[in-house]
């Protein structure tokens, strides 16, 4: 009778096993909602997403690693980083580019952030910020605006290119560097590889400018999105 | 004597020509672009990287920012990061490198390194955002003329999440979906937006990440013509690559191949009929699945005016060659 009632037990269970072998395959997830078991059961909007596989990592380690395509790297490239104004002379402006090129492996997006210092001499002298033509088109360090009036001084930059930002509408658009935060100058949200921006910065000096060296030390990085 | 002054010339050549030593060609790489973490509170975490200089021979310096999602831009913000007692700390498992600390690359030098994160004890159970970068000294002793400096930099995000149970809050919805157009009415509480059938449809497909925790995200954006004999499988179809939404950000999802900053897709011009665009969203992988519909007609606008015009202008000629006539006519009688 003993034996009977094992052989049945046992044949009871035989399924269960079967079905905790499915549970162990890597394509599974486990997309249930935490139950709190309490006087009063409620559902809890946490929930664990991690495959079985993590799951059972976590339990183990009490943490999960996981590297985004691990075998794509990030990439980026500045063609020139020293961008000299030779010959500067005065109430006439100078134009200097380089390029920017990001390439993600065609795995993620990118953004490219800048932060500047003041262009200024070592002796504390500078040149101001442009504010484009001023009046009507005053450009800040969010918005470009036209900068085409040469009684305008001061110094900005434009990104053209197949990610700019749609303000700088043409070649005529300029906005000042941000000297506080790095403010974003070239993106792309879906996945890509090898982009290039051109990056322009744009000098005009007044006549009474002492004659002397100005230095800006620009922070470009490219991080991916 | 001989063999001193020549170490001694040897040295002031190189002194006078240290500054070449600076690199003008930026060029790095750094793997992975991107790490997720989700962590119990006090561990230590070795993330492994590996930087290539494939730029000019140059100084560079290991830095960690803090990563902050910005809801209005749409853009990263970059801070200092904290060093108190109960802050994350970072720090490189190397004799040779460590963070803030100025160092010497040459081309095509490779670094292979393992980055230390220490999650604390009493940290509280939340995301962390951060980014790795590598970037060069300033150049300001390059240079005898007015210049802009350029210090590049490249960057590795660190998505961390502590949870002692591992569980996360993943919260979103689709808070925009439509095809942006000046002409467009409602019918049935839904919104129809018309578009010229000559051009390209532009569509905008925006998550709003409500949750706690950040999340990534996939989908495709299906067109469905009304009177189109197509089967399913043939109709149009737009893939969305995989991208991340940190916690309280929203993000414009986009398809491989848009050129356009502001769209999400641009399906090309499909004929006549009356259009539902379908957006299927699958965050975390499947865990959510979000969907939402947007409708558009497409009509032959340009045809249409153009038609319009002609016709006005045959009408004028005819009224015009009436009057003229009328006098005529009545002359003769």
């Amino acid at each position: 009778m003993k034996v009977i009632v094992l052989l049945i037990f046992f044949l009871a269970l035989v399924p269960r096993v079967a079905a905790q072998e499915e549970m162990s395959s890597p394509l599974y997830k486990l997309q249930i909602e935490e139950l709190n078991a309490s006087s009063e059961a409620q559902l809890n909007k946490k929930e664990n997403s991690m495959l079985l596989k993590d799951r059972m990592q976590f339990k183990t380690h009490g943490f999960v690693i996981s590297a985004h395509q691990p075998d794509k790297p990030f990439r980026f490239k500045i063609s020139d980083t020293v961008i000299s104004f030779e010959g500067l002379a005065k109430n006439r402006n100078q134009i200097k580019s380089t390029d920017l090129e990001v390439d993600t492996g065609g795995v993620n997006g990118y953004e490219i952030l800048a932060m500047a210092t003041p262009l200024q001499s070592t002796s504390g002298l500078t040149i101001v910020q442009t504010e484009c033509n001023r009046k009507s088109d005053k450009c800040t360090t969010r918005l470009a605006s036209p900068w085409t009036d040469d009684g305008v001084y001061g110094w900005g930059y434009q990104v053209l290119g197949s990610d700019n930002m749609d303000i700088f509408k043409n070649k005529k658009y300029f906005r000042p560097l941000d000297l506080e935060n790095f403010v974003l100058i070239a993106q792309k949200s879906t996945a890509m590889e090898r982009r290039v921006s051109d990056l322009k910065f744009k000098i005009n000096v007044a006549g009474d400018i002492t004659d002397t060296q100005y230095v800006s030390n620009i922070k470009i990085l490219a991080l991916p999105k | 004597m001989n063999r001193v002054f020549s170490i001694i010339a040897i040295v002031l050549v190189f002194h006078f020509f240290s500054s070449n030593i600076y690199g003008r060609e930026l060029d790095l790489e750094i793997t992975p672009s991107t790490y997720e973490i989700t962590t119990q509170q006090n561990k230590e975490i070795t993330l492994p990287y590996t930087i290539v200089n494939n730029g000019d021979p140059d100084v560079y310096s290991f830095q960690v920012f803090h990563l902050f999602p910005n809801l209005q831009q749409e853009q990263s913000t970059l801070a200092p990061r904290l060093e108190g007692d109960s802050e994350i700390k970072f720090r490189i498992d190397s004799q040779s490198y460590s963070l803030d600390k100025p160092f010497f690359l040459s081309t095509d030098q490779q670094l292979e390194f393992d980055l230390l994160i220490d999650i604390p004890t009493d940290i509280e159970e939340q995301d962390y955002y951060f980014t790795f970068v590598m970037q060069s000294a300033s150049k300001s002793q390059f240079t005898q003329d007015t210049a802009a400096l350029l210090q590049g930099g490249v960057g590795s995000n660190i998505y961390i999440t502590v949870s002692e149970d591992g569980t996360r809050n993943i919260d979103s919805n689709i808070s925009l979906f439509e095809i942006p157009s000046k002409l467009a009415f409602s019918f049935k509480g839904e919104r129809f937006a018309i578009v010229d059938s000559g051009k390209p449809v532009p569509i905008i497909l925006e998550l709003t990440n409500s949750g706690d925790n950040y999340q990534d995200a996939s989908g495709t954006i299906t067109f469905t013509n009304t009177f189109s004999p197509f089967k399913k499988e043939n109709r149009p179809k737009i893939t969305i690559p995989k991208s991340f939404i940190l916690a309280g950000s929203k993000r414009l999802l986009q398809g491989t191949d848009v050129e356009n900053w502001d769209y999400s897709a641009v399906m090309p011009s499909q004929g006549f009929g009356i259009f539902t665009a379908t957006a299927t969203v699958y965050v975390n992988e499947s865990t959510k699945v979000l969907y939402d519909n947007a409708y558009f007609l497409v009509l032959p606008m340009s045809l249409l005016v153009f038609n319009s015009m002609i016709f006005l202008i045959i009408f004028a000629v005819f009224i015009f060659l009436k009057r003229k006539r009328k006098p005529h006519a009545i002359s003769q009688n």
